[in-house]
């Protein structure tokens, strides 16, 4: 009997193969859409000639739905990569700095709506946490973002960091729209978003809190949330210390 | 008399578009498509500014800004990468390399590039 080459491929092979696909995708992808987002963006400014009425309001529609699409790349990205064990990234974080450096790259954001966020903390020295260091601020950019994006204009969120047992306890509280009764049992779905959610910001890809869930739970954490319609939303995360 | 920028990148539509955006601020522009035109003309014309893109063909934009800054003559001529590579460890890695900026292709706004263009030269060394 003949045998056959050996033609099996370790799971790391695999692994890297489909990482530099998935790399290569995402670039393929990203080069067309921000040369338009670029080029949208001159065109709104006046760069090629003043526009009639119209024609700037079709650009403006076609330049957010552009933002759109780069966001659900970005999104399609994170979910990709974070679907992978990542326990090789783990690294000591100093998790105030990393909560912190979460509230100065939403400034822009926090701005724009006239947000307060108090970062409140029942200690002043807490012990590293050991993860995934981009994954993290990841998860907890995530769950942030939709707290300042879904608050009415001039609101207030509030993060509170607590530690209890060897794990970290995180609490992202705003006073927001909320999560109505009939969409809170899918709302870590993958491409889902509430009714009053798309109703406040129409373009969104419905997968931030997938991959935050994804992530927090790759770390043996856990995240729950308490919600009420136009009164806002609390997500509680817990985090071991270790993984 | 006008600044002189260096845009290294590939794709020739996003090309023509900063040259058109930074012609129209008062720069003069030189272009390179790929990473070794991009080095030559580094050297020959000693630009006031290096706008880079990262993924190019053949060599790569983290090699040109080794290269850059690697050579006495043109050390000091400020980078500022613009590219579609966003992860946390390239940015650090260009940082690190000696980029005066990092921007993401799909997240700036063609009104922050001019600034930090402007900031990046009103602070380069002479």
């Amino acid at each position: 009997m003949i045998k056959k080459p050996s033609t099996k491929i370790s799971n790391q092979e695999i692994e890297n193969k489909q990482k530099s696909f998935i790399a290569l995708a995402i670039h393929k992808l990203k080069t067309p859409i921000s040369s338009m987002k670029l080029s949208l963006e001159m065109l709104l400014e006046g760069d090629f000639g003043e526009l009639a009425d119209d024609q700037k309001k079709i650009i403006e529609r076609i330049y957010q739905r552009n933002n759109a699409l780069i966001d659900l790349v970005n999104d399609l990205f994170e979910l990709a990569k974070v679907s992978k064990k990542n326990s090789n990234k783990s690294v000591s974080i100093n998790i105030e700095e990393l909560i912190q450096s979460v509230i100065d790259y939403e400034q822009d954001e926090l701005k724009k709506r006239a947000i307060k966020v108090n970062f409140e903390k029942n200690k002043t020295d807490y012990p590293k946490l050991i993860a995934d260091k981009e994954g993290i601020f990841l998860a907890i950019q995530n769950i942030v973002d939709n707290a300042i994006k879904y608050s009415n204009i001039g609101g207030e969120v509030v993060i509170y960091l607590n530690i209890n047992y060897e794990k970290f306890e995180l609490v992202i509280k705003d006073c927001g729209i909320g999560i109505r009764d009939l969409d809170k049992e899918n709302i870590f779905s993958e491409f889902f978003r509430g009714e009053n959610a798309k109703e406040m910001h129409p373009m969104g890809s419905g997968l931030g809190l997938h991959i935050a869930k994804t992530i927090i739970e790759g770390h043996g954490g856990k995240i729950t949330f308490d919600s009420k319609e136009h009164h806002g939303t609390t997500f509680y995360i817990t985090l071991p210390v270790k993984p | 008399m006008k600044k002189n920028i260096l845009i290294i990148e590939d794709d020739e539509f996003f090309r023509e578009l900063l040259r058109k955006k930074l012609l129209t601020i008062g720069f003069s522009i030189i272009e390179a498509a790929n990473g070794e035109e991009g080095i030559d003309l580094t050297k020959q014309k000693k630009p006031d500014l290096i706008i880079l893109d990262l993924l190019l063909p053949n060599i790569d934009g983290f090699e040109v800004l080794s290269k850059v800054k690697a050579d006495t003559n043109t050390s000091s001529i400020p980078v500022i990468i613009v590219s579609n590579l966003g992860q946390q460890e390239d940015v650090e890695r260009g940082l690190k390399l000696g980029a005066s900026d990092y921007m993401i292709k799909s997240q700036f706004d063609i009104d922050s590039i001019v600034t930090k263009i402007k900031g990046v030269l009103s602070g380069a060394k002479k």
